[in-house]
């Protein structure tokens, strides 16, 4: 008896039942109680920092005067304090890919003895290294922001892309700084240039490559050909009896003609035919791109992607992907269903679009937070073996007042084929909304593009409401497309304009021919990514039908940190433009990206629902060079992951209840599962800030009934299975028209603008459309 | 992951100290409103308590993954045993050492919750006195150090403390004690 109460009693942790409590009042104080207390002690260490040597990284002051009696251990406990700084000292995970300078970074020496000293560069690039456990991953940092500090050059691997296929030679020149298998991961290879790059390296399976051995990498790429910022590859080496490396699962796929020997983007035959067979590369690959696929009927162009599918857990428990806000697909799937009586194409269905283009309940951030986190556990609809896991995320609210001042240059396309009256002149009555609600400090620009770029508005101040209505009323459709020349106006307006800490940004709306003319797509793509980089941010409206370039409208808007948005109607113009515009246009984090590692002694499987275009390696998130979603102001991103537990008894042996949590990077200290469900740790930056921050969540096994979850649980349950329906997904096991009627139904509230409500009537349309389908094809 | 939460606590970093808060802040509360009759005494006690966490952590040494939840704890218990002297005199000495030590047969379908709030019920003394000796696992003799009691006294608040619960657990109705949260004594 007394042992059950101490088990018992002593662990309760949930609130008493009957009894409220306000834990966010409650932190409120306390943390008011510690920002004093640190003022307070801020100032003494001021003073105290006069007769020591004190270190400035990134604003924080770390006094080190005590000598460390084994400087290795200090050096590596001070890169993991300053990986933990969230807003100070750079850390680059060098296992970007980035071919380095040789000369920046040849490993030198890593013995590093003054650490009292003003920072070399070399201090954190000496083949510093972070292992986890698992001894897969390991790090080298590099102190950038303190080289900056002292005046140094920003000796940041600077990017460049269109690396082809090929192979290169890694050389490596020192691995004695190693302690344990460094280890070089290449998660996209961004840079060209040398061949030859000096690393630490093994192949991650544990057998150390020594000292000046030559490695030959063969690397490769899933899409076209070229090497992009985030593409997956293979490598392997010569002299290993392995065949390949890193081959992951649902990151990987072997492009045509596997390279061989040569020198850095040189072809050569393939060598591996035999392996690559063997390997069954032609076995699609979940959430990976194929070659672009343009439906000859329509003259539409949607990506073609194959749906995520299910990942057994105790092979590998992380989920890794970029937040995806945007909302396109759900307004162009309206479109189809509602205005042209026909069932989407399964590609333009992009079920995270979907599912976020609705409102959630979701409790607010408080504090410094950003964005908050709501879990929530309940059975799967289509799957009844399955539980499904709703992670929702909240972004702040910006107080519309105290929003950044806006730089915005709209850049509209006004070729023929805009005439028609769901296009231009919905762009110009959307706009009219906009400048509503401008505030005197905010200005605009209008380029237009056809056959020759012009800039029709120069900047003009939100105060001068009617200088830009009459040159909206003077916009008229005519000619053929050169937008090469109108984004390179637009852009140039911005940063002409360019307001410190606001809101630039250029905003293109186009029913998606954008001609670039003389330059190609990549130097396009460039453009807007050099511009990401000086905060002048690119938007996308889509408008129109027929002749609409969703795949491409989808990339130019990710490459610009910004949004995307399908405007299939004058509401939907009205929404983008009112009140959505406070968050589509005012970015408050950027790229968030979301590990979630499973605990993989409770889930045998898991699928995330969606997001298959935003997938990253498990690596791409300690990696901040990597891109991903941006989150604006009030917006809720939700993701729907759909996890098979073990039965009772069906637990594999090897797993206990203390399963070692085996996150890399920032938490690369062994931690522990302790019964939860699963972590998830979201990176993110500030809107014009270069290094992440990380916030873990543990997330506890507390399964609710159907009844008892939130109607924000079960309408992105019916939005999800409306979804899959619509894709004809293979994971829908059992799910009909009706039940997702009925469980839309029992969510619908609160629809304070009715989308809900005619979400419903989409369903009950679409329903009869597949009906009419399904007759006529007897 | 725990070790670096306490880590970044160490370095103040608020975003660590708010994790860390609402990680244990439930199961302290339960803790503490053990001990704290009241609802507003205890949530102050919780938010004094953390704030000792946070301004202390610097000495706390890492020993195993249950190390931190153990010196939350102590701390809380601490502070509520404070708070409850500050407040009031909760304790007569009396002497009278009733000397049974038996331990209970566990009844089958036991509701925590139910047994929670019977030991809430509890006289201050023989609450207090039943909290740290059943469930924080303290000796007689630390007990009576803390409360500035003699150990007789420990023994027979106890072992009152014991009698109290089994008669009320026999009376059966402990889920009618139920509904007492929300009310302010």
């Amino acid at each position: 008896m007394e042992k059950f109460i101490k088990d018992q009693i002593g662990n309760l942790g949930s609130v008493p039942p009957g009894m409220k409590r306000d834990r966010e009042a409650s932190w409120s104080k306390l943390e008011a109680r510690l920002a004093q207390r640190k003022r307070r002690r801020g100032f003494v260490m001021l003073l105290a920092a006069a007769s020591v040597v004190p270190l400035i990284i990134g604003g924080v002051i770390l006094l080190r005067n005590v000598p460390s009696t084994d400087p290795s251990q200090e050096r590596l406990e001070h890169l993991s304090e300053m990986i933990m700084q969230d807003d100070s000292a750079a850390f680059y995970a060098m296992n970007s890919g980035t071919v380095p300078d040789s000369t920046l970074y040849e490993i030198i020496d890593p013995a590093l003895t003054d650490l009292n000293g003003p920072y070399k560069q070399e201090d954190f690039t000496t083949g510093d290294l972070l292992s986890n456990e698992d001894g897969v991953i390991s790090y080298y940092g590099y102190d950038h922001t303190s080289a900056q500090k002292r005046g140094l050059t920003n000796q940041a691997p600077t990017p460049a892309v269109g690396a082809s296929a090929g192979t290169y030679t890694v050389t490596v020149t020192d691995a004695s700084a190693a302690s344990s298998g460094p280890v070089v991961v290449f998660s996209g290879l961004t840079a060209t240039g040398t061949s030859t790059a000096t690393w630490n390296f093994n192949d991650g399976t544990g057998s150390n490559i020594s000292s000046g051995q030559s490695v030959d990498l063969v690397f490769t790429s899933r899409r076209d050909g070229n090497l992009k910022g985030t593409e997956a590859y293979n490598y392997r080496w010569t002299g290993s009896d392995e065949i390949l490396k890193r081959v992951e699962a649902g990151n990987v796929m072997l492009p045509e003609g596997y390279l061989s020997s040569g020198k850095l983007g040189g072809k050569g035959e393939d060598l591996y035919e035999t392996e690559r067979q063997q390997l069954d590369w032609n076995e699609p690959i979940p959430g990976f791109f194929q070659p672009e696929n343009t439906d000859p009927t329509s003259g539409e162009g949607y990506s073609h992607f194959i749906e995520n599918a299910p990942i057994t857990a105790s092979e590998n428990a992380f989920s890794t992907f970029g937040l995806d806000v945007d909302v396109a697909s759900y307004s162009n799937i309206r479109r189809f269903i509602s205005t042209e009586s026909q069932l989407p194409p399964t590609d333009a269905v992009r079920i995270e679009e979907m599912i976020n283009y609705f409102d959630y309940n979701y409790r607010k951030p408080t504090g410094s937070m950003p964005i908050d986190m709501i879990v929530e556990n309940g059975p799967c609809p289509w799957n009844d073996e399955a539980q499904l896991v709703s992670i929702g995320m909240q972004a702040k609210d910006v107080d519309k007042t105290k929003m950044p001042a806006g730089n915005m240059v709209f850049l509209v396309d006004v070729s023929g084929s805009m005439e028609e009256s769901n296009k231009l002149p919905l762009v110009k009555s959307s706009m009219k909304k906009l400048v509503d609600e401008l505030r005197p400090q905010d200005r605009v620009a209008i380029v237009v593009y056809a056959g020759a770029a012009g800039l029709v508005l120069p900047s003009t101040p939100g105060s001068d409401k009617a200088k830009i209505i009459s040159a909206l009323d003077n916009l008229s459709a005519g000619g053929s497309t050169a937008g090469g020349e109108g984004i390179e106006l637009a852009y140039a307006t911005a940063l002409e304009h360019f307001v410190q800490d606001g809101n630039n940004r250029v905003i293109l709306c186009t029913d998606g021919d954008f001609n670039v003319g003389p330059s190609s797509n990549e130097e396009l793509e460039a453009l807007i990514t050099r511009m990401r980089e000086k905060d002048v941010f690119l938007s996308v409206l889509g408008y129109g039908t027929g002749n609409y370039q969703d795949a491409m409208m989808e990339i130019l808007a990710d490459k610009g940190n910004g949004n995307y948005a399908y405007i299939d109607r004058q509401e939907e113009a009205d929404r983008v433009f009112g009140k959505e515009l406070t968050g589509t246009l005012n970015t408050i984090a950027k790229d968030v990206k979301l590990q979630v590692e499973f605990n993989p002694s409770l889930v045998k499987s898991y699928r995330l629902v969606g997001y298959e275009n935003r997938m990253l390696n498990k690596e791409d998130f300690e990696n901040d060079k990597i891109d991903a979603g941006d989150v604006g102001a009030g917006h809720t991103v939700t993701a729907l992951y759909e996890v098979v537990l073990y039965k009772s008894g069906e637990q594999p042996s090897t797993a206990q209840a203390g399963e070692k949590l085996s996150h890399p990077g920032a938490d690369n200290a062994p931690g522990v599962f302790c019964g939860e469900l699963m972590r998830v740790n979201m990176r993110y930056k500030k809107p014009t800030g270069d290094v992440s921050s990380l916030m873990t969540w543990a997330i506890p096994l507390v399964p609710l009934k159907i009844e008892q979850t939130t109607n924000s649980f079960r309408w992105a349950a019916a939005v999800a299975s409306f979804g899959m329906m619509l894709r004809h997904s293979a994971y829908l096991r059992d799910m009909d028209y009706a039940t997702i009627i009925k469980l839309a139904d029992s969510a619908r509230l609160p629809d304070p603008d009715g989308e809900r409500k005619e979400f419903i009537q989409i369903v009950k349309k679409a329903e009869a459309l597949a009906n009419k389908v399904t007759a006529g094809s007897h | 992951m725990i070790e670096k939460l306490i880590e970044m606590c160490r370095k103040e970093k608020r975003e660590a100290q708010r994790q860390l808060y609402e990680m244990y802040d439930a199961r302290m509360f339960r803790v503490v409103f053990r001990y704290v009759k009241e609802v507003q005494e205890a949530e102050d006690v919780v938010l004094n308590g953390f704030y000792k966490v946070f301004t202390h952590i610097s000495r706390f040494e890492y020993r195993g993954p249950d190390s931190l939840e153990k010196w939350i704890r102590r701390i809380m218990v601490n502070e509520a045993l404070m708070s409850l002297r500050k407040s009031r005199m909760y304790l007569s000495d009396e002497s009278e050492a009733d000397k049974e030590e038996s331990v209970w047969e566990a009844d089958t379908d036991l509701d925590a919750e139910a047994i929670y709030a019977l030991i809430r019920q509890l006289p201050d003394g023989y609450r207090m006195v039943f909290n740290l000796f059943v469930i924080e696992g303290f000796s007689h003799a630390e007990i009576a150090e803390k409360l500035e009691i003699t150990e007789g006294t420990s023994r027979s608040q106890l072992s009152k403390a014991r009698t109290q619960l089994k008669e009320w657990l026999t009376q059966n109705d402990v889920n009618n004690l139920h509904a007492e949260y929300g009310k302010v004594h």
